[in-house]
């Protein structure tokens, strides 16, 4: 095993567990939001695509 | 203090908001180190299968021993998953009516199918594209979100 794939394990293992304990979709934020009017989901899609953004801008800016 | 920060941990409960942030990083993390596709479990079963697929028709080692990146993403993705549902007591196997069966059936065909016709993924598109200003992803999402709002009303016409 090289460290990528450690890396790669590492992310997947968090990642699972956060998006199971918090139920995160992306289409079932959608769903939620025309269906039912619950922005309950929606707000985590927001969150994890501002932070995204965000980290991706400032990392941008000082990589280049 | 120990006892504040004691309580802080025993009452954390993750919200999609805080997941949100988290999985914003992890996706970032995944763009970096694992693929620039980003975080897919789609994606990824499907770069396996399109390996295992070269190993077969040519002359390359079929499964060398080792598991590659993408593979373990995903394996761990579905570890932490079940971690996640053991410790929370959630974890039972669950059956369902035929028709749930069924739909879940046609949904996983039609989703995979979507995915590796048109790459129409809501982690690639939706936080990666829209975030790294990619064109193709500014027509995708919204044609996505109109494919949501007539899966909507084809749900209201069958309730």
């Amino acid at each position: 095993m090289d460290s990528k794939q450690i890396i790669g394990l590492a992310i997947g293992v968090v990642m699972g567990y956060v998006s199971q304990r918090s139920r995160f979709c992306i289409q079932g934020a959608f769903r939620d939001l025309f269906l039912f009017k619950n922005n309950y989901l929606f707000k985590g899609y927001l969150a994890a695509l501002l932070t995204f953004a965000l980290v991706w801008l400032f990392g941008y800016r000082h990589a280049a | 203090m120990k006892q504040k920060l004691r309580d802080f941990i025993k009452n954390w409960k993750w919200t999609p908001a805080k997941a949100g942030v988290v999985i914003g990083l992890g996706i970032l993390g995944c763009y970096f180190f694992v693929d620039p596709m980003g975080m897919c479990v789609g994606c990824f079963i499907g770069q396996t299968l399109s390996w295992v697929e070269h190993s077969l028709t040519t002359n390359a080692v079929l499964f060398p021993g080792i598991p590659t990146v993408l593979q373990t993403t995903v394996i761990g993705m579905f570890a932490g998953a079940l971690i996640g549902a053991v410790r929370a007591k959630e974890f039972h196997i669950r059956g369902g009516k035929p028709r749930f069966l069924l739909t879940s059936f046609l949904g996983g065909i039609l989703i995979s199918f979507g995915n590796f016709v048109a790459g129409g993924c809501p982690v690639r598109h939706g936080i990666v594209g829209l975030a790294g200003l990619a064109i193709e992803s500014w027509i995708a999402f919204p044609a996505m979100i109109i494919g949501i709002l007539l899966g909507v009303q084809l749900l209201r016409r069958l309730a």
